[in-house]
């Protein structure tokens, strides 16, 4: 049921612990598919301004008198700038990308990961530039074949990009402030089964009541009230009580969570 | 300083006291500390213990405030416990597993000492008063299956990586990237076995092409000198040998397919995979899974055969109606999409043949209600479409596989352009087809988490495992007995 997650810990030179899940391999190929698409409409788009830019003064220059040298010269000022969005457009995305939004593309965003230095710091613009031009070498026709390998091989999940620029993809996790001091309150265990399903409940069961209470929408009614009623009666086993008659398990599960969280209550 | 950056915070822990009379004394030094809570309730509070005062305190803190507590005639129970209070106390007890399904533990606090018991109300009909053995939670139910601090190994000087083996995947519903994440995690995890188990068709086949090669080589048999050599022996033997042959390698793929299923999702619960032992379960099964898969094909072919008689029916009527039959060109596509529809809502069939043992209709069924209905808080939300999208990610991951293994060849052919043809191509070939065994293990694994991932979304089938309520369903009674 268990097994090791791909997690890293970095220490700081201050001693403190920054801990990050590595992203896996099929969310990093995801949120490349997401950028590739965000880069072909870039595309489509500037093709289309530059083809409606090159009809629109096909037919603005005859009627207006306008030297051929500066027509010439304004048409390889267009050529440049157009050859300049295109490389920005496809091997500029992710750099630009990457150094202003702090290691993320739209891709990345999406899918919750981005890019740090393997000491966890932000990446600079070297590291960005170095990882995305060895990009070239690991997508090799546009589908990652020695990307691919690489991340597979490696334990770290990097390709030939992040080996060389030293830097890592993560998992983007909010961090959850720690739970404000509450006040003291009293629990609602005017219930006997209640109080003694919790007196008898360990953490992994509280876990999994919270998960039920948490994804019980999703569930299929048939399995829903099943499992309701079935964690119910592993809960109250243990006290050898029995769930009153008449009630509703998921309400009964509802408080026994409560009750729980009640008394751990952190003050 | 050194002890307030330590990475240790302890858990505080009202469990008792000596008696009621020390209740208000306790109740204004909790008061005090917590900045300007009612006395009146905290007393109140203290009626029902355990209370976790916190979770997060130093080592200085946690036995300032223990001290002070305990002088008040507060029992307190600190976790973990203080080096010179561990010294005096007796080790903690972890609380024990409950069975497989059972989570380890997660919460900030490293170690959760059993509290000493309680003085509870005396229930009004009581049944019996179960033990408390009541532990602190995790205070985040947010992440309750991400660990939240690791005790990790302490580096000296430049800042590096460490991998913690405590830290744990489970079986949750999935993002489709998540799902390929899965699919890659225990490809990597497990990949000779894996491939092992993919890959002994293969061998079989090539076993047969070098028996059959090393006949023609011995016997010098070639088309031109096969009539003259050809015996009603011969003859006999190679009628008989080659359909067996045929059957025997479709056999073993078809074994091949259940056995990398079942191996698939032992893998996936955590379980050990071993070939023989993936093959020998595929046996038990394998007159319901054969059986199936010819229900699931005749099942497929009716509604191909159904689409095309429509699209026969609607040409004519298109003739009658317009000046051309062609006209009902139109319907093809949704024509091609009623066969290609039903094989992917019937595509679980075998996964559930081989891990749930249900079989014949009821697997068909089953497959296609699975397929149906809508995820929570996921996209995309219909079971349908994840399958498809994840299908056509898949389609570009073994694009980037068969390039992978066409590449070398490739390479080789341009630098040594000398070779033999027969040479390359057959270098050629065996890349090819080790590329598509490859691109076949990862598909068949990622559809396996796939079927995993909907059951935990729409049966809780990870809630149930991890309460212990199911399975040996799941896993086939030997292979329960055998995992303990």
């Amino acid at each position: 049921m268990r097994e090791k997650l791909q997690t890293v810990v970095i220490e700081t030179p201050e001693h403190y612990e920054l801990q990050f899940r590595l992203a896996g391999i099929g969310t990093r190929f995801v949120a490349y598919l997401i950028d590739k698409a965000v880069q072909l409409l870039l595309l489509f788009v500037l093709v289309t301004a530059a083809i409606t830019t090159y009809f629109a003064l096909g037919r603005v220059f005859p009627r207006v008198p306008v030297p051929e040298d500066l027509i010439k010269l304004l048409g390889r000022w267009l050529l440049a700038a157009a050859i300049l969005m295109y490389g920005l457009a496809t091997g500029g995305y992710f750099i630009l990308f990457e150094y202003l939004w702090s290691g993320s593309t739209p891709g990345k965003r999406l899918q919750g990961i981005r890019v740090i230095r393997k000491d966890g710091r932000p990446i600079t613009f070297v590291d960005t530039a170095i990882r995305n031009i060895l990009r070239f070498v690991d997508i090799l026709a546009e589908v990652y074949p020695i990307g691919l390998v690489v991340m597979f091989l490696d334990s770290r999940n990097r390709r030939l990009g992040d080996l060389t620029a030293g830097t890592l993809v993560v998992m983007d996790e909010a961090v959850n402030a720690p739970s404000a001091p509450d006040q003291a309150v009293a629990g609602p265990e005017d219930i006997p089964e209640v109080r003694y399903a919790v007196n008898s409940m360990t953490p992994n069961d509280y876990r999994i009541v919270v998960r039920f209470l948490a994804r019980r929408e999703g569930l299929e009614q048939e399995h829903r009230a099943d499992l309701a009623r079935k964690l119910c009666l592993r809960l109250l086993a243990k006290s050898d009580a029995a769930l009153p008659v008449g009630s509703d398990p998921e309400l009964f599960l509802e408080r026994i969570a409560a009750s729980y969280q009640e008394r751990t209550r952190v003050l | 300083m050194a002890e307030e950056q330590s990475e240790t915070r302890h858990a505080i822990v009202i469990t008792g006291f000596a008696d009621d009379s020390c209740k208000p004394g306790a109740a204004q030094i909790i008061a005090r500390i917590s900045r300007g809570a009612p006395v009146e309730k905290i007393i109140k509070r203290l009626d029902s213990l355990p209370w976790t005062l916190t979770r997060s305190a130093s080592p200085s803190a946690a036995a300032r405030l223990s001290k002070l507590l305990e002088r008040s005639g507060a029992r307190v129970e600190v976790a973990p416990p203080l080096p010179e209070i561990a010294a005096e106390a007796p080790p903690p007890k972890i609380p024990e597993s409950k069975g497989p399904g059972t989570l380890e533990e997660r919460q900030p606090v490293p170690e959760v000492v059993e509290i000493a018991p309680t003085t509870p109300e005396a229930p009004p009909s009581p049944p019996r008063e179960p033990e408390p053995d009541f532990r602190p939670i995790p205070s985040r139910e947010e992440q309750p299956l991400e660990p939240l601090t690791t005790p990790t190994r302490r580096y000296e000087g430049v800042a590096e990586l460490s991998f913690p083996d405590q830290s744990a995947l489970s079986i949750e519903p999935l993002t489709l990237g998540g799902i390929l994440d899965r699919t890659f995690h225990l490809c990597r995890r497990h990949f000779w076995p894996l491939l092992g188990i993919v890959a002994i068709p293969w061998l079989a086949v090539i076993a047969i092409v070098v028996v059959v090669v090393a006949v023609v080589g011995i016997y010098g048999v070639t088309h031109e000198s096969l009539g003259e050599t050809a015996t009603w022996t011969a003859i006999i033997v190679a009628a008989l040998a080659i359909p067996s042959a045929l059957v025997a390698i479709i056999g073993l793929f078809f074994i091949s397919t259940g056995a990398v299923i079942h191996a698939v999702s032992l893998a996936h619960l955590g379980r050990t995979v071993r070939i023989r032992a993936a093959y020998n379960f595929v046996f038990q099964r394998l007159g319901r899974y054969f059986l199936t898969s010819m229900l699931f094909s005749a099942t497929v072919f009716l509604m191909a055969a159904a689409a095309l008689v429509l699209g026969v029916g609607f040409y004519m009527l298109s003739n009658l109606l317009t000046s051309s039959g062609w006209w009902s060109a139109v319907t093809w596509p949704f024509l091609l999409f009623v066969p290609l529809y039903g094989f992917t809502k019937l595509v679980l069939f075998d996964k559930v043949v081989i891990i749930e043992d249900v079989a014949y209709g009821q697997a068909l069924r089953r497959s296609w209600r699975l397929l149906s209905g809508k995820a929570e808080s996921s996209w995309p939300r219909n079971y349908f479409v994840r399958l498809v999208i994840l299908l056509n990610l898949f389609f570009f991951i073994n694009i980037a596989i068969s390039l992978l293994f066409s590449t070398p060849a490739a390479l080789l052919a341009a630098l040594f352009p000398e070779s033999p043809a027969m040479v390359g191509k057959v270098i050629s070939q065996i890349l090819e087809q080790a590329g598509s065994v490859v691109a076949g293990l990862f598909g068949s694994v990622c559809l396996v988490v796939f079927y995993y991932d909907i059951r935990n979304r729409k049966e809780g089938f990870d809630l149930k495992m991890l309460a212990g309520i199911e399975k040996s369903a799941t896993l086939g009674d030997r292979e329960a007995d055998q995992s303990g």
